[in-house]
């Protein structure tokens, strides 16, 4: 898979490298529609990325990864409308983890616990909405969006396993929960026509959302320890990203 | 300008690519081994007091008492000795002391009626309200050994407390002994064993899963 991609991508600067010496010109002539990649890294916000496990609205989430698609068609100078694909993960933070680990340390008083995420949270966007341009010059403009529509969040795997006077206790589970929910994004950035066609992105993006998760325990003998059966609370987030676009030229 | 170009589009595929194997490779699990936190009190003496619910007067107090904490010391089982009236039924209450700092005394006297619990020394922490607040995952279990005629025959323990779990469950710090119209004389090894498990994630009821906080035998007599 790792290589698939590797591969396409380079095809992408061959591509565009080819692209490029057949058109002479070298200014742009772009009409701010565009397709490319984008790829980058997700800082989660608020109760998303609480780690007191003492409260039940903390997420736990730590610095996370982005990757997406994304387009848009210019029907003016500066208005558009397109959409992106991303795929956002996160780990559960390293404070989060020990929060997690001491905290059920403590309520079952027990001699030792070993707590693993065996998979991290994973958020796919599904959202059309607005595009905004401002160009600057031919190469350099700023760009907004505004867009809306689905997410499907899945929650980690939280294993805990309990360790007592040289005993093992068992190991319990926090399952992984998916679901579906509405969700908005907001962005600014600048773009850069590094050649006729090809153009830079870098961009902020502030992501909300607020999926409902019914969540699954499995081996929860006793009433004891953080038991989490909802979690309701924002997903929210800010994603830094640099993306490589095509960008149409004008007719 | 071209070249420039060209490898402006490369960086950015590159920086794109590596995020992109960042997140095919973020499928490690993650993981951590947390130990329990030095400072923890010991439970050094344990105080079994039963009252006979038709007779408050008769009143009987074993104490187990261990209070060096290594457990290389042999433990104080002078005052381990429960001597109940026969035909009688008991409300018995587990004590559980930590005497690491000082030994009390006040309450160790060879006087039975001498043990109360809201009276103990500055220097002795009170450890039942901590194994109440976490009776979800302990159990008192008892087992009767010895005696003439047997002592398990003749005496019965029943736990009286239940916890929070769903169905609850029993817990044993009070309980109920009840005997009948035999008496077993001291010297013949009667002998009641109390162990209070620790079932973190494993109770059920029964004595058996999760590991041992205190295991201690107090000698019986029915007279």
């Amino acid at each position: 898979m790792k290589k698939i991609i590797m591969f396409v991508l380079l095809l992408a600067v061959f591509a565009g490298a080819k692209a490029q010496t057949a058109d002479a010109p070298s200014q742009s002539t772009s009409t701010g529609s565009f397709i490319g990649l984008l790829g980058g890294l997700s800082m989660p916000m608020g109760n998303f990325k609480n780690v007191r496990y003492y409260d039940t609205t903390s997420g736990f989430a730590g610095k996370g990864s982005t990757f997406g698609i994304e387009g848009a068609y210019f029907f003016s100078k500066y208005v558009g409308f397109g959409g992106m694909m991303s795929y956002t993960s996160f780990n559960v933070s390293t404070l989060g983890l020990d929060s997690i680990s001491r905290g059920y340390q403590l309520d079952f008083f027990s001699d030792q616990t070993s707590t693993t995420i065996n998979s991290p949270y994973k958020i796919w966007t599904l959202m059309p909405g607005i595009y905004l341009r401002y160009p600057l010059s031919d190469k350099l403009s700023i760009n907004g969006k505004v867009l809306a529509g689905l997410t499907i969040a899945t929650t980690p795997n939280i294993e805990v396993d309990v360790w007592d006077g040289g005993v093992d206790d068992g190991i319990f589970r926090q399952l992984p929960c998916t679901t579906t929910a509405l969700g908005v994004v907001g962005g600014l950035g600048v773009s850069y026509n590094i050649c006729k066609n090809i153009a830079v992105n870098l961009q902020g993006n502030y992501f909300y959302s607020k999926p409902d998760f019914f969540l699954e325990n499995s081996n929860r003998q006793v009433k004891a320890g953080r038991l989490i059966n909802e979690y309701n609370q924002p997903l929210t987030f800010m994603n830094f990203s640099l993306g490589l676009a095509y960008t149409f030229g004008k007719k | 300008m071209k070249k420039l170009s060209f490898y402006l589009s490369g960086i950015a595929l590159f920086a794109i690519a590596s995020i992109i194997l960042t997140v095919a490779s973020c499928k490690k699990s993650e993981s951590v081994v947390t130990p329990r936190l030095p400072g923890n009190e010991f439970l050094t003496t344990v105080v079994f007091q039963c009252i006979n619910k038709a007779a408050p007067y008769d009143t009987t107090t074993a104490i187990w008492r261990q209070v060096d904490p290594s457990g290389a010391a042999a433990p104080d089982t002078s005052k381990a000795l429960l001597v109940y009236k026969k035909n009688s039924v008991y409300s018995c209450n587990i004590y559980i002391l930590d005497e690491s700092k000082t030994a009390a005394t006040s309450y160790a006297s060879n006087t039975p009626y001498n043990f109360n619990i809201n009276h103990l020394a500055s220097t002795t922490v009170n450890v039942t309200p901590e194994i109440r607040a976490r009776q979800n995952y302990h159990l008192e279990c008892f087992n009767l050994t010895g005696g003439v005629p047997s002592l398990l025959t003749n005496l019965s323990i029943v736990r009286t407390d239940y916890d929070n779990n769903t169905p609850a469950l029993q817990v044993g710090l009070n309980d109920n002994v009840t005997t009948n119209n035999n008496t077993i004389p001291a010297n013949t090894n009667g002998r009641m064993e109390i162990i209070q498990e620790h079932q973190p994630n494993v109770k059920n009821g029964t004595c058996g899963p999760g590991s041992i906080d205190f295991d201690i035998f107090l000698g019986v007599s029915i007279q």
